[in-house]
């Protein structure tokens, strides 16, 4: 009995190890995304954002909303490395404070919308009739305007914000991820592992949580990722037409905005909060579909 | 004998380059085939061949590459041929068919149309020619209603009938060799029984040669004059068929036929072979079958053994069988 | 007399299915009104082609569909009455292990919790004591202990079997249905399986229902077979009898279909016409009339009853004293 106890303990620290050395199929994942340069250039720049924004404050030379009328629109130097705009404020410093207004409105919205997604689509499928029926033809509500312009609406009746373009990306971007993750629920449903489950009796909670969703992870993920670059983008794109972040915010999409009408003068005022909203996007979307590829089974061949 | 041989595989060497490691598939096949004769090339999951098989056809797709060996076919080497030159030997002297007739058959064209293509492109006749052997031999292999079935969908047809129309094509162009990867292990029992009756009336009228790929026993004994069994990527035994089945030299061999429930025998237990097949990228040192072998000697874990002709064409790779080396 | 553990009476399973837009909607007779009892301790067979309805059966009676009409009655329970919660205490006792050893095991789930969910399930909450019969069970299939913290692409196509069977008996079941239990199995990873299970039935006093297509293995491990033909039985015989001496043409063609792995064997096949029937468009009569090679007048407008014909042997056809060997 001490024995099977010892085992016991034995076992939860197993347990531990094993999330950390991570099963072959993990390792597989990882080996193929490793081998593919253009997700390892994705991940890369994920990563170097994900840096800047965590150590912002520790990497911005300035502070980014001091005025310095005595520099205003300075063009890029040895003591401002990206020059300084009307207010005479370091675009650099700003730029690097910015890479934190977009990690939170790339994170926030899609993992809100994936867990409602997930939540919604899952009963959905696993319930199926008459709630799947209405679950399913409210997404296709959602679904059925354009994304941008309804994002728009949302954001402009509830007033220009940050806060309040995120709301409106949560409720432009939940239904896809509900008519997902229903498909694999449906399919996943019919499964012999599952069946053989409700054979022992199982109970439905436990069938969605430990048997369908656990699952039906991989693609929501890839979307994810994905997503994650395209909410980045649509909220740099809600601020530059005045509906996200307000000046002075130093996010990315309203400096380009309020930088719109010196473009041509000077150069550098949009220039380069632009190019770091391309960057970011771009390594999101590659790290994405490196992932894509490397989870596809039919493209994972020895 | 050397001359009359069809095709002679020698010292064949097919390997899998996977990001685990190297993936032995077929490593040092040799066996040959006569005019006419039906060779069975039987084992279990990971023996080797599919591959092989594969292999004389150049359809190894990568990461697998043949890395080694001969495949005279006809007196030439394929595995020295262009593509261009392969590409004409296929469908037209070697032709093969498969397990699941679904997915070698194009599911967007009709299936006399698929035929005619057979006829038009291999010898050259004219469409409507071509379309009207295409139903000449639906009606030889058995199609009922021939003409209505040419104008019909692969899924609109049965699985019997799909493997039959797959039969037709691969024996339209009349090919000198016929490989036939498990052409009845998807289908239901009658309608197997249905394609190896097809099969033994076709060797008796055209006289092709077959090479017939399976795991079962049964049907390589109902159609094949000779027998190959195959064992992580190499032959075991080789012999005529009934000299297989009264004789079987090879511990592998014998296990297996051990292990057959028998409809016509039934045994209160099955005898087992124990332990797993081996792992083709690590494979036992010297004899690969020894660690599961009930009377392995020392010699078996560190030398490979040979294949050997121990007489009257009876081929065997055990080191234990050498006392049995009469002179052929 | 006492009463048989499983008792199937006029069982009945129709999925409807629709033609199209404008079609009416067509059935699937999947099973047509089965009777069938299956007495404690015995392995009984359930033989039959694609289509023919063996695998709804094993699932009907398992309660994992819910049948169209008839019943079934377990150790006296007549399994379709009963309510959520004595349903789940019943499945205690009916367990199944299916064909595909790579599709019935939950990828994510180690052996452990697949093994050992089903006793947390029902009352075995305490971890250790989870724990020890875990371990138990998985030696007594054949498998190490060290293996219970795997996942179950670790493991060949067997030994995932043995997991699923593990699984299944760890309730101390009375009844399994056995699905296809060997067919994606190599025959010599088949032949351990096979003894296993026969093991597990005499050490267990196990009751099977084995599902299959495949006659060898059927012969081998039950005592009574049922041949299915598009949702009805059409011949039921102890196994001896049923492969030596079959009345009806359907099992004789079966028998003779199967390959034997002897060269010299000298045997008359029956080779039937046509493709195997769909359970959609039944034809009248007797079923089997269209292929059967001995059709008469008769056959197409009667269908024939499942009657005794000898002591424990039922044939389903109007002729069945002609054939019978």
């Amino acid at each position: 009995m001490g024995e099977v106890k010892e085992r016991i303990l034995g076992l939860r620290k197993e347990r531990l190890e094993r999330l950390a050395t991570l099963n072959p199929e993990t390792k597989l994942t990882l080996s193929l995304l490793r081998r593919s340069p253009l997700a390892v250039i994705g991940i890369s720049m994920v990563t170097i954002f994900a840096f800047i924004a965590l150590l912002g404050p520790y990497l911005a030379p300035y502070d980014p909303y001091q005025l310095d009328l005595s520099v205003r629109f300075s063009p890029p130097s040895a003591g401002h490395w990206f020059g300084t705009d009307g207010e005479g404020r370091d675009i650099f410093s700003r730029v690097v404070f910015g890479s934190r207004y977009s990690l939170v409105a790339g994170l926030v919205p899609v993992i809100s919308a994936v867990i409602l997604g997930v939540i919604l689509g899952a009963i959905a499928g696993f319930k199926g009739g008459k709630i799947e029926d209405l679950l399913m033809r409210i997404t296709d509500m959602f679904l059925a305007f354009p994304s941008t312009i309804l994002a728009m609406a949302i954001a402009a009746g509830l007033g220009p914000s940050l806060e309040n373009a995120m709301i409106a990306m949560i409720a432009v971007w939940w239904p896809s991820y509900a008519r997902l993750v229903r498909g694999s629920v449906l399919s996943i449903k019919e499964t012999e592992y599952v069946e053989a489950a409700r054979a022992t009796g199982e109970t439905d909670i436990n069938l969605i949580f430990r048997y369908v969703l656990p699952n039906a992870l991989s693609p929501i993920i890839v979307m994810a990722t994905l997503d994650i670059g395209g909410a980045i983008l649509t909220a740099a794109g809600l601020s530059f037409i005045g509906l996200g972040a307000q000046p002075p915010t130093p996010e990315w999409g309203a400096m380009v905005n309020a930088a719109r009408i010196y473009a041509i003068e000077y150069w550098w005022l949009p220039t380069f909060p632009g190019l770091a909203i391309l960057a970011v996007v771009l390594g999101f979307n590659l790290f994405g579909d490196g992932l894509r590829d490397a989870l596809d089974p039919r493209l994972r061949r020895i | 004998m050397g001359d009359e041989d069809l095709l002679r595989v020698s010292d064949l060497e097919t390997h899998f380059f996977s990001y685990r490691g190297v993936v032995k598939a077929v490593d040092g096949v040799f066996f040959n085939m006569r005019k006419g004769e039906s060779l069975g090339l039987v084992g279990e999951t990971g023996s080797g061949k599919s591959v092989t098989a594969l292999s004389i056809m150049r359809l190894i797709p990568p990461p697998g590459r043949i890395v080694g060996g001969k495949v005279i076919f006809q007196g030439e080497n394929l595995l020295e041929k262009p593509e261009e030159e392969m590409r004409k030997i296929r469908g037209k002297r070697i032709s093969m068919i498969f397990q699941d007739p679904m997915t070698s058959l194009n599911p967007v064209f009709r299936v006399g149309e698929q035929l005619a293509e057979v006829f038009t492109q291999h010898q050259g006749l004219d469409k409507k020619e071509a379309e009207k052997k295409s139903v000449d031999l639906l009606k030889s292999v058995g199609i009922p209603d021939p003409d209505r079935r040419a104008k019909q969908f692969p899924h609109q047809l049965s699985g019997g009938m799909r493997q039959r129309a797959m039969i037709a094509m691969a024996l339209a162009s009349r090919p000198d060799l016929l490989i036939a990867d498990e052409p009845t292990t998807a289908l239901d029992v009658t309608i197997q029984a249905q394609i190896l009756e097809l099969i033994k009336e076709l060797k008796r009228e055209v006289g092709t040669s077959m090479l017939l790929i399976t795991h079962n026993l049964g049907v390589v004994a109902e159609t094949c004059d000779r027998i190959a069994i195959m064992y992580a990527g190499s032959i075991v035994e080789l012999a005529k068929s009934v000299t297989l089945f009264k004789n079987p030299l090879h511990p592998y061999t014998r296990g297996l036929l051990d292990c057959i429930p028998r409809i016509d025998a039934p045994k209160e237990k099955l005898a087992v072979i124990p332990g797993l097949v081996p792992d083709l990228i690590q494979p036992p040192l010297g004899c690969k079958f020894h660690p599961r072998c009930e009377c392995p000697s020392d010699r078996c874990s560190a030398e490979k053994p040979q294949f050997l002709n121990v007489g009257d064409d009876h081929w065997v790779a055990c080191d234990r069988n050498v006392g049995n080396i009469r002179n052929p | 007399m006492t009463m048989a553990l499983m008792e199937i009476a006029s069982l009945r399973k129709h999925f409807p299915i629709k033609t199209g837009l404008w079609g009416e909607p067509k059935l699937v007779r999947a099973v047509d009104d089965v009777d069938l009892t299956i007495e404690e301790g015995e392995s009984f067979g359930l033989v039959g082609e694609s289509g023919c309805g063996k695998t709804t059966l094993g699932k009907l009676i398992l309660r994992l569909l819910e049948p169209t009409a008839g019943k079934v009655s377990f150790d006296g329970h007549s399994l379709f009455d009963l309510g959520k919660e004595e349903m789940r205490r019943i499945r205690k006792d009916l367990q199944i292990v299916f064909q595909d050893p790579y599709s019935s095991l939950n990828p994510r789930m180690t052996v452990r919790d697949v093994v050992g969910r089903p006793l947390e399930l029902h009352g075995v909450v305490d971890e250790s004591e989870r724990e020890k019969r875990t371990l138990d069970l998985l030696e007594k299939v054949g498998l190490s202990r060290e293996q219970a913290s795997r996942y179950p692409h670790e493991f060949s196509g067997g030994q995932r079997q043995r997991i699923a069977i593990a699984r299944a008996i760890g309730l101390n079941p009375r009844f399994i249905t056995l699905d296809e239990p060997t067919s994606a199995l190599d025959v010599s990873v088949q032949a351990q399986i096979l003894n296993l299970l026969k093991q597990l039935q005499s050490d267990l006093k196990l009751t099977y229902m084995l599902v299959s297509h495949n006659l060898s293995v059927v012969r081998h491990l039950t005592d009574h077979v049922a041949v299915m033909y598009l949702g009805k039985i059409v011949e039921l015989a102890r196994t001896p009898e049923l492969f030596e001496r079959s009345a009806h043409p359907y099992t004789k063609a079966l028998v003779s279909a199967i390959p034997i792995p002897d060269p010299e064997t000298r045997r008359q096949r029956i080779v039937l016409k046509g493709d195997v029937a769909s359970p959609i468009d039944v034809p009248p009569g007797c079923r089997f009339h269209t292929r059967c090679p001995y059709t008469k007048d008769d056959c197409k407008s009667e269908e024939p009853k499942l009657q005794e014909f000898t002591s424990e042997h039922l044939v389903a056809c109007h002729f069945a004293g002609d054939f019978y060997s």
